[in-house]
């Protein structure tokens, strides 16, 4: 499953563009009516809330071992991240 | 139908308040189709496509999008002769752009049964707001129009085939 790393690399972009863009890494994989609204309201900041208290990330970024995508690896440098997403 | 292809500056601006920009998946071509909104028609082929359709006839392939206008989403609905799955997304989600390839895989799979549309939720936002999207990816699929199915996050191919088959299957 080697694509499976491009589901961290453009989830990671999503993150760092909230990040820049809102101030806070909001997830990247809802609709907002209001992002700076649910920035200070914080519920869906990374990890969000779902995340922080059942472990459930539907972006897949957190899997926990016994789903069948989670990878080996536990890093990834920003030249990796670079490469799939430049074409963006 | 003939291929034509048009360079980046013959393309219409899309900046426009009222232009709407889905990615569709047309049966007809080996291409899939990009609603722009509004009025104007363009159709754009792909030039590289059309090289690989008669050795590659036989099987499904990947799908790539080509361009279309239309006057609004309802107007979409409205037209298809099929019903249509819509894929709500965002460019920086990564389980829908690992929907990418899938969607290509299914729409060439069930082509003959439904027209596969993709909308960016960043750029449509009142869009995504009629229908409630808050999840991302969110797929629904009309028939005659009106929604008649509705599931969040990426599957297989298998699955999305599946799950898309027993939806149509209940309706009709």
């Amino acid at each position: 499953m080697v694509y499976m790393k491009s589901i961290t690399k453009y989830g990671n972009m999503g993150l760092a563009e909230h990040k820049d863009s809102h101030g806070a890494p909001l997830c990247p994989c809802r609709q907002y009516d209001d992002k700076a609204a649910e920035v200070g309201q914080g519920f869906w900041n990374c990890p969000c809330v779902p995340m922080r208290e059942r472990k459930e990330c539907h972006c897949m970024l957190f899997l926990t071992p016994d789903n069948d995508f989670a990878g080996k690896d536990q890093t990834i440098t920003s030249d990796e991240i670079k490469e799939t997403t430049a074409h963006m | 139908m003939a291929a034509t292809s048009l360079s980046s500056s013959t393309i219409p601006s899309l900046n426009r308040k009222e232009s709407f920009t889905v990615s569709a998946l047309s049966p007809r071509s080996t291409s899939a189709v990009t609603f722009q909104f509004p009025l104007r028609r363009i159709r754009i082929g792909d030039s590289k496509l059309s090289s690989l359709s008669s050795s590659t006839r036989s099987t499904p392939r990947a799908i790539e999008a080509k361009k279309q206008t239309y006057n609004s989403f309802d107007d979409l609905l409205v037209n298809s002769d099929k019903p249509v799955l819509v894929d709500f997304y965002a460019t920086w989600c990564g389980p829908c752009q690992y929907m990418v390839p899938i969607l290509s895989e299914v729409s060439a799979t069930l082509q003959e049964k439904i027209q596969v549309v993709k909308i960016d939720t960043e750029k449509y936002p009142s869009i995504a707001n009629k229908y409630q999207i808050e999840a991302l990816p969110t797929f629904i699929l009309f028939k005659d129009g009106e929604p008649c199915d509705r599931f969040e996050g990426a599957l297989t191919a298998k699955q999305l085939v599946q799950r898309i088959e027993d939806s149509l299957e209940v309706k009709s």
